[in-house]
């Protein structure tokens, strides 16, 4: 198959007043798995409808490959959906349901029947063709689903909260099989998801969006080891924020004076004013504890199985989390603790928000 | 809010009370239509089905019947096809002031049929147009709309817009995605307003009176009869039509209440 590009310049959505997605520019590159993390409200499902030709854009244009397809239906885009919820037609059989898009295009029955039959045993559904959507079990259907979009040979798959359906256990055994059918296909994915852990093991790469707007974009490691702002920080995975003195800067790493963490040395893009407040993330499995460094009690411990959670506090009240390898001592609570903070383990926040 | 034990007690006793009011008189009437008295006297002399014979055979209501039947039909068709497209418009579209136009559609329901009627007659007669029971016809679609469309709406809201969605996705018209993925999926709702809209037409009788002349309708027939005089095959002429509604009634519920969609 044919990778493509998506390339959106400008685009923003209207709904009435509220500006569901406001001007906003992104590129993704042909056979690209790229992910549109946020909270839900945040615009990404309005963005991928908008991509996939099921809303209109109220500002900017949309292009796949070389092709300006802002006004053109779904079907002339040369990309195809998977639903969260699939949309599998429950009166057709497997079989009419994979064919369906073939069947628009006006291919016959044998045809359709031999195409269909092939994506099944690739999917390795081949019994189930016969099949009602009803009879299938979650991950059968999604397969499906697949089956039915990528039979049209797009150039781009969109997939809207590809595993939001399914329970926990199926769900990381499918981010696996989707990551995997990614690679053999080598075809653009653009999915959407709310949840950090799926867009992380996934994607090639993120975008993050908040309020309407791409927040970052970068790699899954940029995404979680270089936050650019607090709310990126805090909404992949667990992390301290805490604030500080910007001091000397040499291009790659700010010297920040904070009351909580003592000075730590924080990877930064640029250099703030001297003497000007900024705020630092650092992950909670980055602080190493049982070190020299800032003195801090702790409040709680909890053995986690694969870890240690401490609970710590700072002298002034603020909290921060700690998290150790099982192999460390668990600490009493009401113990002072020393911790550590590695070079370039923080990174400085800009301050926007 | 708890019902304690008397209240309840109360409540059972006047459902059990509404009731009879309702059926008693249709029971009343079932039970003489067996009678073998030409008149509907007490004592009750058992043992006739001579009434129900003569229904079939005399001749006298076939006319009536038959119209019934054809109009019935008709109306059910339309008004079922007219409410789909209009419970399909008002689910799917995103206009302001929907809960309005909603209100519109269905307040024919809470008019009169008498002033539904009248009125109906009136405006014909200004445009010059006979009664006939082509009137008939529209008249009764008006009334028995606002229940096609209320029941298809709920359905219809149902379905999940994404499977729709899909279909245009895979290259269908909004025309196509209707006839693959919206018709088949309410399909027992469909039967079901057809067969709901039917019963109403066939018993309907004030607007059929009003709209039409000389081609009459069985409601129409019987009332025809009984003021005429007292004929005992109206005893089991209706005791028939009220099984036959009966039955279709609860068919109507049955498919309503049965899922089209796993």
């Amino acid at each position: 198959m044919r990778a493509k590009s998506v390339k959106l310049r400008g685009v923003s959505k209207l709904f009435g007043e509220f500006e569901a997605v406001k001007p906003l520019d992104l590129s993704v590159a042909p056979g690209e798995f790229l992910t549109l993390l946020g909270p839900s409200g945040c615009g990404k499902t309005t963005l991928l409808r908008m991509i996939a030709g099921l809303e209109h854009v109220s500002q900017g244009r949309i292009s796949v490959g070389e092709t300006d397809v802002t006004s053109l239906p779904p079907n002339r885009r040369d990309i195809s959906i998977m639903f969260q919820d699939y949309a599998l037609f429950p009166h057709k059989s497997v079989n009419d349901n994979i064919g369906y898009g073939l069947k628009m295009r006006g291919v016959v029955r044998p045809e359709r029947d031999r195409a269909s039959a092939e994506w099944l045993s690739r999917m390795g559904l081949t019994e189930y063709g016969r099949r009602m959507p009803g009879q299938l079990s979650g991950g059968q259907r999604q397969r499906v689903a697949l089956a039915r979009a990528l039979i049209l040979e797009p150039g781009v798959l969109l997939l809207d909260e590809p595993l939001g359906a399914l329970d926990a256990n199926l769900r990381r055994q499918l981010q696996g099989e989707l990551k995997r059918m990614h690679r053999d296909i080598g075809l653009t994915f653009i999915a959407v998801t709310h949840d950090q852990e799926e867009a992380l093991t996934m994607s090639d790469r993120i975008a993050v969006m908040r309020d309407g707007r791409i927040e970052q974009t970068g790699t899954p490691r940029e995404i979680y080891d270089r936050p650019l702002t607090e709310f990126v920080a805090r909404f992949i995975g667990r992390c301290n924020v805490v604030e500080g003195k910007a001091g000397i800067f040499d291009g790659q790493t700010l010297e920040v004076e904070t009351a909580s963490l003592g000075r730590i040395r924080a990877h930064a893009v640029n250099a703030p004013t001297m003497g000007s407040r900024v705020s630092v993330a650092v992950r909670p499995e980055s602080i190493i504890p049982f070190a020299e460094g800032a003195e801090l009690a702790v409040e709680d411990a909890v053995f986690a199985g694969g870890s240690v959670r401490l609970d710590l506090r700072t002298a002034d009240g603020s909290r921060i989390e700690v998290e150790s390898s099982r192999g460390e001592p668990v600490p009493v609570n009401g113990e002072k603790l020393r911790v550590h903070v590695p070079d370039l383990a923080a990174t400085v926040l800009a301050r926007t928000s | 809010m708890a019902i304690t034990a008397l209240p309840r007690r109360l409540l059972g006793l006047l459902f059990m009370t509404v009731v009879a009011i309702i059926y008693l008189p249709i029971v009343v009437m079932a039970i003489f239509s067996f009678s073998s008295s030409r008149f509907q006297t007490l004592p009750f002399r058992v043992g006739t089905v001579e009434w129900y014979v003569r229904v079939f055979t005399d001749g006298q209501y076939s006319e009536g019947f038959l119209n019934s039947i054809l109009l019935a039909s008709a109306v059910a068709v339309t008004a079922t096809a007219i409410g789909f497209a209009c419970a399909y418009s008002l689910v799917n579209s995103r206009i302001p002031g929907k809960t309005l136009i909603t209100l519109f559609v269905l307040a024919p329901l809470a008019v009169p049929l008498l002033l539904v009627g009248i009125s109906l007659r009136l405006y014909f007669a200004e445009l010059g147009i006979q009664p006939s029971l082509w009137l008939v016809w529209i008249g009764q679609v008006l009334y028995v709309l606002p229940l096609a469309v209320l029941n298809l709406r709920n359905r219809i809201a149902q379905i999940p817009k994404s499977h729709e969605e899909a279909s245009w996705a895979l290259g269908a018209s909004q025309l196509r995605a209707i006839g693959d993925v919206v018709l088949p999926a309410c399909r027992f709702a469909l039967l079901a307003t057809f067969i709901l809209t039917f019963t109403f037409a066939f018993d309907e009788f004030v607007i059929a009176y009003f709209l039409t002349n000389f081609s009459i309708t069985l409601p129409i027939k019987i009332w025809t009869t009984l003021v005429t005089g007292f004929d005992p095959t109206i005893n089991a002429l209706g005791t028939i039509v009220f099984l036959f509604s009966m039955t279709l009634g609860i068919a109507a519920q049955a498919l309503f209440m049965r899922k089209d969609v796993r």
